[in-house]
């Protein structure tokens, strides 16, 4: 198999409980216990109050896109890609993550469409939260 | 206007070098060559120097430090600066280089940039650089995002809430190309229309390739003193009258909105600060690196509503003769755009204006003027207000 040449995330202290969600099929969020922030990415504190006490929640996957483009000049290692949709999709729990919007014709995706969180699997370590339109 | 440190300082001298496609030169030789353009326009010496203001540069690392800048000139600096969070780093060492001398901490600053992005940065690595210096290397770099795409997603977003269109945007192109076209300097003087952009190939939706700015090389300084000391040298100074700086999120996946930016703030502080309106901007300069960030930019700063800035651009009111000229030289989009350096062009372009000193792009009685520059992904913001000395 031909290795994998596209950046992967590299894991830390903070974000690793996200990450090993992802490889469970799990889509998870940090939520703040004292005053109910919902923040996007894995953080010691709380974005708003700056408590230390974030517990975390297991998102619905659903969301819609907040906004995209159809890259067809992609970064190195994406150059076979293209067309390809990059998108900021929000969830509906309140947060926003950076994904891709696969699985349909790149010329489909518009703002507001609604997805769905699929998982990615590259290699034993990392897996990709995607999206992929929702089923009716 | 606010009695502040900053506007105890004032432009003196302004340097640059041969830009676009310079080949043969290292970012380093075009930054000193820069500095010595800067010093003769002032009448001041080397030895008259006693802060260098630089930052970080995409081909060279840290061998851009301003210690080593200095020692490289025989300068022995009380304050060596090396700042770098993108492009409007630039113009962000401007304020700082005026505070310091205003409140008396340095006596003459020399504020340089310089870069080779488009000769030995290599077009497929400098934007690699670009990338990985304007993305969350964990959360947004995995799914090949790029400058450009962030960008787009702006754009994107701004063309859903406010009906924008790709014609609009592509007139943002048009409006600093017709102002390109009467630089001697400039990069991109061909002849361009809304139908050409329109008609370039899509790079990212819903940029088309005229709707990015270029890739080039360059070298610029800018030599700032007191305003009392101003008054004996060579040129017209060009006073700071005001300035603020405001930052949102630094990644884009993390902005509350993609429509309103951090220069909501700036406009706010920094026009009060000068002590003067909207209607007193006589020339002004915007960050281009995508025809989006200028129509954003307008509203955000407040010279037009939220939502209408396409038409504003579209309707003709930047050009030249229009309602508030801008960008004067081209911009980004068609002047140049070397990386790190991204806004020194246009406040050179600004002190030429205030001088009275830019011939055919001339914009009559020019006394303030206003840059705004955006960097990282619309995430850094810094406005100048700058005013010709009476």
């Amino acid at each position: 198999m031909e290795a994998y040449a596209k950046p992967l995330p590299e894991v830390d202290e903070d974000t690793r409980p996200y990450w090993e969600g992802c490889k469970q099929q799990k889509l998870l969020f940090q939520e703040c216990a004292s005053c109910g922030t919902v923040q996007s990415y894995p953080r010691k504190v709380c974005m708003r109050c700056m408590q230390a006490s974030l517990v975390w929640r297991e998102s619905s996957g659903r969301g819609d896109v907040y906004s995209f483009s159809v890259v067809h000049r992609g970064p190195q290692g994406f150059e076979d890609d293209v067309p390809y949709v990059v998108a900021i999709v929000q969830l509906a729990e309140g947060f926003r993550v950076m994904t891709n919007i696969v699985d349909c014709d790149p010329d489909s995706v518009r703002i507001g469409l609604d997805v769905q969180v699929v998982f990615q699997r590259i290699n034993e370590d990392v897996t990709l939260p995607k999206f992929t339109p929702a089923r009716r | 206007m606010l009695e502040t440190a900053l506007n105890r300082a004032a432009i003196v001298g302004i340097g640059e070098t041969a830009v676009g496609r310079v080949p043969g030169k290292t970012a380093r030789e075009l930054e000193v060559e820069a500095i010595k353009l800067a010093l003769d326009d002032a009448g001041l010496t080397k030895d008259d120097v006693d802060g260098v203001l630089t930052f970080l540069r995409w081909d060279s690392g840290w061998e851009t430090k301003a210690p080593i800048l200095a020692e490289r000139l025989g300068i022995e600096p009380v304050l060596p600066l090396t700042l770098a969070f993108g492009g409007s780093s630039s113009t962000a060492l401007f304020y700082y280089a005026g505070l310091l001398v205003g409140a008396g901490l340095a006596e003459v600053v020399v504020v340089s940039s310089s870069d080779t992005q488009l000769s030995q940065g290599g077009r497929r690595g400098t934007m690699q650089e670009l990338v990985a210096g304007t993305a969350d290397p964990q959360f947004e770099l995995p799914f090949g995002v790029n400058n450009p795409s962030d960008y787009a997603l702006y754009a994107q977003r701004h063309m859903y809430e406010f009906g924008t269109t790709s014609e609009q945007l592509a007139s943002v192109a048009v409006t600093f190309r017709n102002h390109a076209r009467l630089h001697p300097k400039a990069q991109m003087k061909d002849p361009l229309t809304v139908a050409d952009v329109l008609g370039s190939r899509m790079i990212v939706s819903p940029f088309h390739l005229y709707d990015c700015a270029v890739i080039s090389d360059g070298g610029w300084a800018v030599v700032i003193t007191s305003a009392e000391r101003a008054k004996d040298l060579k040129q017209k100074p060009v006073l700071m009258l005001g300035a603020a700086e405001a930052h949102f999120a630094n990644w884009i996946s993390h902005m509350e909105s993609l429509t309103t930016t951090a220069a909501t703030r700036c406009a706010a502080k920094a026009l009060p600060m000068a002590g003067v309106g909207h209607d007193d901007i006589d020339v002004l300069f915007l960050s281009d690196q995508f025809t989006i960030c200028p129509i954003i930019e307008l509203e955000d700063l407040g010279f037009c509503k939220k939502g209408e800035g396409g038409a504003f651009v579209a309707e003709g009111r930047l050009a030249l003769g229009g309602q508030i000229p801008t960008n004067t030289h081209g911009g980004l989009l068609s002047y140049c755009h070397p990386g790190k350096g991204q806004c020194f062009a246009h406040v050179v372009e600004a002190v030429i204006q205030l001088r009275g000193q830019a011939g055919d792009r001339q914009v009559k009685d020019a006394e303030v003027a206003y840059v705004h520059a955006a960097g990282g992904t619309l995430s850094a913001h810094v406005s100048l207000v700058l005013g010709a000395a009476r």
